[in-house]
């Protein structure tokens, strides 16, 4: 993996999943803008400010949910995991709604005669004594930031510059900026919506963010337990144990997990992360005698865990053996791209 | 995601909820009462 620059490749299915998502948000964002103009005409150009950045307040904090909502899903069931493979692009939007939100308020502080006031507001020192006095336009502009910050970065140029690793770390801050928008929300409309309806709405969005990280961080916690190795080995099990061009994902107490895959007679062990965003290799499948990861379809290939030519990734891998008719794989790993797989009779 | 990783997640969404929930709460409790509703019956009696 080069950490040179390439834009991004376009494809039908991502132009088709873009369009999709746009005209989703114009719905949106017309829709509410044009209700609330019914119920509530708008008497000056402060006002029509005021009905798009409801909107597209609205808009962004749903779609926040959404993009966030994705991960745990896939991680519970492998139904959403094709939502994740365009899961960038769909925060990138996300990002340029909440910018879109950012200048709407600008506008109406133009509109309203005192351009400068949101400045004032924000950096009045004073108020950020105590939670009852901050502003609730610091915690959108803070979780703008790192909205800003994070769809700066998403491109694989800084996926490969930071390493999947500390990139992953910076994005985990997204968690962050939902948890700030909340507040945003708590502390802005809230303040004078009285409708519970809202407030459950976005407390419900917030909740159920929380709840499916939650149980999909549970879920894994066994997994990652680990088994204690024999004599340095892991015993996997018969190889018919392991299904057909899938894998089973075992790892060593404190140690990463350890995908162990089998295609017909051939065995292979390689690291669950993939290269390209730590990606769980051991959750894809194996097509035409590759691994392919179930996020972005990456490859590799199960002999020696190196991407097949022209592509330059490698993962590590493990030795593996049979005793007495059981699959052992010992949990050190080789350097990346080491040949490791084995043939086995019959599975 | 790495084990760090996913251990993370593990740590920061029940915190993240706790703190986000708390303070959610705490805003709307101390929310200022709502405005007093329209003057218009007065207006009425001042007509008459």
């Amino acid at each position: 993996m080069s950490a040179g620059f390439q834009a991004v490749h376009w494809n039908r299915n991502k132009i088709v999943y873009d369009l999709v998502l746009l005209a989703g948000v114009v719905l949106f964002i017309g829709v509410a803008v044009a209700l609330s103009w019914n119920r509530t005409p708008p008497k000056n150009a402060a006002d029509v400010f005021g009905l798009y950045i409801r909107a597209s307040g609205a808009c962004g904090f749903l779609m926040l949910t959404l993009v966030l909502c994705i991960g745990p899903l896939a991680r519970l069931s492998r139904v959403f995991l094709p939502l994740l493979a365009n899961r960038r692009h769909f925060g990138v939007l996300t990002c340029i709604v909440v910018i879109s939100h950012f200048a709407a308020v600008l506008g109406w502080y133009v509109a309203d005669g005192h351009p400068f006031n949101l400045l004032f507001e924000l950096t009045k020192w004073s108020d950020y004594a105590s939670f009852s006095t901050i502003s609730f336009k610091a915690y959108g502009f803070v979780a703008l930031l790192i909205l800003l910050l994070l769809a700066a970065t998403s491109h694989d140029y800084w996926l490969a510059f930071l390493t999947p690793p500390v990139w992953k770390a910076v994005h985990m801050l997204v968690y962050l900026a939902f948890g700030l928008a909340t507040l945003h929300v708590a502390k802005g409309l809230l303040q004078d919506e009285r409708s519970p309806w809202v407030a459950g709405y976005f407390a419900g969005c917030f909740l159920v963010v929380a709840v499916l990280h939650m149980i999909a961080g549970w879920r894994e916690a066994s997994v990652d337990a680990g088994e204690a190795p024999r004599d340095n080995w892991i015993r996997i099990g018969p190889p018919s144990s392991i299904p057909d061009q899938r894998a089973r994902i075992v790892a060593a107490p404190n140690g990463e997990r350890i995908a162990v895959f089998r295609d017909g007679a051939e065995i292979g062990a390689v690291t669950n992360l993939c290269a390209h965003q730590n990606g769980p290799l051991g959750e894809g499948r194996i097509v035409d005698g590759c691994i392919v990861c179930p996020w972005h379809g990456y490859e590799y290939r199960l002999q020696d865990g190196c991407a097949p030519p022209p592509f330059k990734e490698k993962l590590a891998t493990y030795p593996l053996r049979l005793q007495d008719g059981m699959v052992e794989v010992d949990p050190r790993p080789l350097p990346p791209g080491t040949p490791a797989a084995i043939r086995v009779e019959s599975a | 995601m790495t084990r760090g990783h996913r251990l993370a997640h593990r740590y920061i969404w029940p915190a993240l909820a706790l703190v986000v929930a708390g303070l959610f709460v705490t805003a709307l409790v101390t929310r200022p009462p709502p405005e007093p509703a329209q003057q218009a019956p007065v207006k009425q009696e001042q007509a008459k």
